[in-house]
C-alpha cells in the first residue's frame, strides 16, 4: 500500500470518527431534552445551539419578522428569546 | 405529546428516526453502485470531491426539505403550500413518487435474489440463466413486483412509531451489522489488499477530468434523495423539541460511512476471487446479481455469505420503498382526511397502477429512471429551493427550525449552499444530462426534448397551483395558517 492509499484510509477512519461522534452527540442532546421534560422543567430551545442562535431569533423579532414573530408567540418561547420584559 | 402529534402519530425515539432516515439515504445504490464508480473514477480521486458535494450539495437541500416539513406538519402538497405557498410542488413530488413506483420494481429483483440465496439456487445453476428466466417470465416479474409493493405498504399500514420506526430499526441494524462483518471479513481475504490499493488509491490525474466530477456529483446528488419529499414526510412526524438540523450532519455521514463499508466488502472480496483492475471494470450495477452468487460459491461459507449479501442488499433497497408509500399515503391522510389504513391501501393501488408496466418492461423501467432522475428530480429541489430558500426564507428556516431545539448551531453558510450553489448544481445536472443524452441512438425523450417536456408540465402545474390558489384569495404570505385556510 501507498502513501496516498494510507491518507485515503484516513479519511475513511476519520468520516467513521465523524458519523460515530455527531450520531452520539445527537442521541445525548435528545435524551438530555426528554429529561428536562420528564422533569417537568421547561425546555430553552437555544440550549444546544447557544446564545448566537438565541441572539438571531431575538433580532427576528424586535424586527418584527411577521411570520417568525407569529411562529415564536406560536411555539411559546419568546420568553426565552432574552428581551427585557418578556 | 401534543394533539397533532397524537393525530399524525411521532417518532417512539430518536433513534428510530435517524435509522430511518439513514436507510432512506442509503438505498440499493450505495450498496452496489458507490464501491465501483469509486473504484473506476481514480479510487481517493473520486472520493475528494464526492464528500464535498454531499457537504455542499445534499446536505443543505436534504436539511432544508426536512426543515419545512417539520416547520408544516403536514403531507408534501400542505408542506409545500404552508412553507413556500407552491402546492403545485407538491403535488409534483407525489407524481414523482407514484411513477417512481420503478424504484419497487428495483427492490423487488433484489427480493428474488434473496429468494434464490435462501434456496442456495446458484449451487445448481449459473446467475446468468436464472436472472435470464426471471426476465422472460413477465408473469414472476409482476408477482414480485406484487410482493414487494405489498410488503412496502406494511409499514406505513401500521403507523409511523408501530410501522416504520419498528421495521426500520431491525432491518437497518441487521445491515449495518452485516456490512461491518462483511467489510471486517473481506480485507482480511489473501489478496484482498490489492481490492482495497485499487479501491482507494488516488489516481490524481482522473481528478478533475469530466467524467470524475458529473459521476461524483450525481451520485452524491441522487444517494441522499432531495426533492422526493422522503425528508420532509419524515422529518413532519418529529416533535416540537426535536432537532432537524444538526442531526441531519448524521445522515451525510452514515449514508457515505454506509457506502464506504459496502466497498469494503464487495471490492476486496472480487480481488480475493480472481478479479483483477483489469477485468474488475467489466462489472457494474447490473452485474450485481450475476458475479458475486458466483463469487460466494467459491468461497468457505459461500451459502450463509450469500445470503446475508443479498438479505442486506434487499433491506438496503426495502428500506426506501416503504418511504415511497408514505409520501403518498401521507396526501390521503393529511389532506384528504382519511385514516391511515385507508390512505395508505389506495397509495399502495396507484403504485400498483402506475408501477405494472415498469415491472413488465424493463425498457420502461429504464425510461422513467432516466428521465425523473435526470430531469423531474432536480427540477423538484429547485421549486423546494424557490419555495423554502426565496418565498418563505431559507434563513427564516434556519432561525426557526434548524437553531430552535437544534442539537447545534448551523449557521449562514447552511443557506448561503442552499440559496446560490445547490440551484447552479441543479440547473447544470439538467443542462448535462440534456446535452449528453441527445446523441444518437437515444429515444427523443432522454435529450433537450423530454427535458423541455418535464420542464413546461412542472411550471404549468406549480404556476397553475399557484393562480388557483390566489384566485381563491389565499395569496401566499408566509404566515402557515392563513395557507392552510
Amino acid at each position: 500500500m501507498t502513501g496516498m492509499t494510507w491518507l485515503m484510509v484516513i479519511v475513511v477512519l476519520a468520516w467513521t470518527a465523524l458519523f460515530l461522534y455527531f450520531t452520539m452527540h445527537d442521541l445525548k442532546c435528545e435524551s438530555k431534552k426528554e429529561e428536562i421534560i420528564a422533569k417537568g422543567e421547561e425546555l430553552d430551545p437555544f440550549l444546544f445551539t447557544g446564545e448566537k442562535a438565541r441572539a438571531e431569533a431575538r433580532e427576528a423579532y424586535l424586527n418584527n419578522d411577521k411570520v417568525l414573530k407569529h411562529f415564536f408567540e406560536e411555539e411559546d418561547v419568546v420568553k426565552f428569546l432574552g428581551i427585557e420584559g418578556k | 405529546m401534543d394533539d397533532l402529534s397524537k393525530k399524525r402519530g411521532a417518532w417512539g425515539s430518536r433513534i428510530g428516526f435517524l435509522i430511518t432516515t439513514w436507510f432512506a439515504a442509503i438505498g440499493i445504490g450505495n450498496m452496489w453502485r458507490f464501491p465501483f464508480r469509486c473504484a473506476m473514477n481514480g479510487g481517493g480521486a473520486f472520493l475528494v470531491p464526492y464528500l464535498l458535494f454531499i457537504i455542499t450539495v445534499s446536505l443543505p437541500a436534504v436539511t432544508a426539505e426536512a426543515a419545512a416539513g417539520k416547520y408544516a406538519h403536514s403531507d408534501a402538497v400542505g408542506s409545500m403550500g404552508k412553507v413556500g405557498g407552491l402546492r403545485g410542488g407538491g403535488v409534483m413530488m407525489l407524481v414523482l413518487n407514484l411513477f417512481g413506483a420503478y424504484y419497487l420494481v428495483v427492490v423487488s429483483q433484489s427480493l428474488y435474489w434473496f429468494g434464490h440465496a435462501i434456496k442456495n439456487t446458484f449451487a445448481t445453476e449459473s446467475s446468468e440463466s436464472v436472472w435470464a428466466a426471471f426476465m422472460d417470465n413477465k408473469m414472476l416479474c409482476f408477482g414480485i413486483f406484487f410482493v414487494t409493493l405489498i410488503l412496502s405498504a406494511i409499514p406505513p399500514y401500521f403507523g409511523i412509531k408501530a410501522g416504520i420506526e419498528r421495521v426500520a430499526k431491525y432491518i437497518g441494524g441487521f445491515a449495518i451489522i452485516v456490512i461491518a462483518i462483511g467489510a471486517i471479513r473481506a480485507i482480511t481475504m489473501p489478496g484482498a489488499i490489492d481490492g482495497i490499493v485499487y479501491y482507494l488509491t488516488p489516481d490524481w490525474g482522473k481528478m478533475f477530468t469530466a467524467s470524475t466530477m458529473t459521476s461524483a456529483l450525481s451520485q452524491a446528488y441522487f444517494t441522499f434523495g432531495a426533492g422526493w419529499g422522503w425528508y420532509l414526510i419524515l422529518s413532519s412526524y418529529l416533535k416540537k423539541e426535536s432537532d432537524v438540523g444538526f442531526g441531519h450532519l448524521t445522515t451525510g455521514f452514515a449514508d457515505t460511512f454506509f457506502a464506504l463499508m459496502a466497498g469494503f466488502a464487495i471490492i476486496p472480496t472480487l480481488f480475493a476471487s480472481g478479479y483483477n483492475s483489469e477485468n474488475i471494470g467489466t462489472l457494474g450495477s447490473s452485474t450485481a446479481y450475476i458475479a458475486m452468487p458466483k463469487v460466494f460459491q467459491g468461497m468457505a461459507g459461500g451459502y450463509i455469505i450469500s445470503v446475508l449479501f443479498f438479505a442486506a442488499l434487499f433491506f438496503a433497497a426495502y428500506s426506501c420503498a416503504y418511504v415511497l408509500v408514505e409520501v403518498i399515503g401521507s396526501f390521503f391522510i393529511d389532506t384528504l382526511g382519511m385514516s391511515r389504513k385507508k390512505g395508505t391501501i389506495i397509495a399502495a393501488v396507484l403504485l400498483l397502477i402506475c408501477g405494472t408496466p415498469a415491472a413488465l418492461s424493463s425498457y420502461v423501467l429504464d425510461s422513467l429512471d432516466t428521465i425523473f432522475g435526470c430531469y423531474l428530480l432536480p427540477l423538484l429541489v429547485t421549486v423546494q429551493v424557490i419555495s423554502f430558500g426565496y418565498r418563505f426564507g431559507a434563513n427564516r428556516l434556519r432561525i426557526a427550525e434548524y437553531n430552535m431545539y437544534g442539537n447545534g448551531y448551523l449557521g449562514k453558510w447552511m443557506t448561503y449552499l442552499y440559496l446560490y450553489w445547490v440551484p447552479v448544481v441543479n440547473v447544470f445536472l439538467m443542462v448535462y444530462f440534456a446535452w449528453s443524452m441527445s446523441g444518437e441512438g437515444n429515444p427523443w425523450y432522454y435529450g433537450w426534448k423530454g427535458f423541455a417536456v418535464i420542464l413546461i408540465v412542472t411550471l404549468a402545474v406549480v404556476i397553475g397551483f399557484d393562480r388557483a390558489d390566489r384566485k381563491k384569495g389565499l395569496p401566499y404570505d408566509g404566515m402557515p395558517e392563513k395557507a392552510d385556510s
